[in-house]
């Protein structure tokens, strides 16, 4: 640390925990810790969702019931509202996303690097919070817009998507009404991925900043009221976490009934 | 009545979704204006025109977002 007339430098930076660092190179391509969390993702929930749900009777049990209970709140009180009967046609790719952005958010709050530099003794990139990373957050809109388009046709036809794309006018309005959704379906997956990438990110700087001010001041009382922030903090993310994964399930189930329902 | 049953039928909405509309409405004219700066040195266009459209289309298109989801 250095102090030059009043600026206090310090080599510790909060962003270090939330950037993408290279793991190793696999056949050319260069695999990052957030590469690793969202193969980690997948993974677990590919093993963990079947398992859940696997089960003799009607009735689920334990784990099971959860998932169970999160499906139907999705499907009745988030998605039924604004997909009507196209429901259950386009249940499982919101389900798909609402778990998997909620499992990514969960595991950037488990400090898996840390835990292995603690077993092994040598520093370890195994972690960190995926969806702090623009470029998954952009990954997950892309593939949103794709399917909300895709689905949008499924629905109408292709003639019949482009004819209801935009609501109905007098028609000297058409051509700005035409311009006005071109211009907001391409503003629509920026606005998804900036939401979830921002909110994410802003808030492992608050922890990381937080845990700074130790290093910062190497004092006792500095150090219990900034391990009490970073508690309070910790929670916080967690509530942001599932916050998070619910707004862009939510925004997804709307951008959708837009597209298969054309009075919208 | 029959508007208090309307009113029912309509789906219910929390607040919660605008948590965070700033920094979004914010983080895409920013990354619109970023894309439009680069377009501008890669067509070399002599001014900052594509800077600005990025700007605009962002802009209408966020407005005309947020006024979609809010209807």
């Amino acid at each position: 640390m250095l102090d030059t007339g009043g600026i206090v430098l310090t080599q510790f930076n909060p962003l270090r925990e939330v950037v993408s660092r290279e793991l190793f190179t696999v056949w050319g391509i260069t695999v990052s810790n957030h590469m690793f969390m969202v193969t980690l993702a997948a993974a677990i929930l590919l093993i963990a969702l079947p398992l859940a749900v696997r089960g003799k009777g009607l009735v689920s049990r334990g784990f099971g019931n959860l998932i169970e209970t999160v499906c139907v709140f999705i499907r009745e009180e988030m998605a039924r509202p604004f997909l009507g009967e196209a429901t259950d046609r386009h249940i499982g790719f919101v389900w798909t996303v609402f778990f998997f952005v909620l499992t990514l958010n969960l595991l950037g709050m488990v400090p898996l690097d840390k835990f292995i530099t603690l077993i092994s003794g040598a520093e370890s990139h195994l972690g960190g919070i995926a969806t702090a990373n623009i470029w998954v957050t952009g990954s997950l809109a892309l593939v949103a817009f794709f399917s909300i388009h895709i689905f949008g046709m499924r629905q109408q036809g292709v003639w019949g998507y482009v004819r209801n794309f935009a609501p109905n006018v007098p028609w000297p309005m058409v051509p700005f009404i035409y311009f006005l959704e071109v211009v907001g379906a391409i503003v629509k997956p920026f606005a998804l991925a900036i939401r979830l990438f921002a909110n994410m990110l802003a808030g492992h700087v608050v922890l990381g900043t937080l845990l700074g001010l130790i290093f910062l001041f190497k004092n006792y009382f500095v150090g219990a009221a900034t391990v009490i922030g970073v508690v309070l903090m910790s929670l916080l993310e967690l509530f942001v976490a599932f916050l998070q994964a619910y707004i862009f399930t939510f925004l997804t189930i709307i951008f959708i009934g837009f597209a298969v329902k054309p009075q919208h | 009545m029959e508007k208090d049953d309307r009113q029912k039928d309509k789906p219910q909405r929390s607040g919660l979704e605008w948590m965070g509309a700033g920094i979004e409405f914010c983080g895409v004219i920013a990354i619109f204006c970023y894309i439009g700066h680069r377009l501008d040195g890669f067509f070399n266009t002599g001014g900052p025109f594509l800077l600005v459209t990025g700007f605009f289309i962002s802009f209408i298109g966020m407005m005309y977002l947020f006024y979609k989801e809010s209807k």
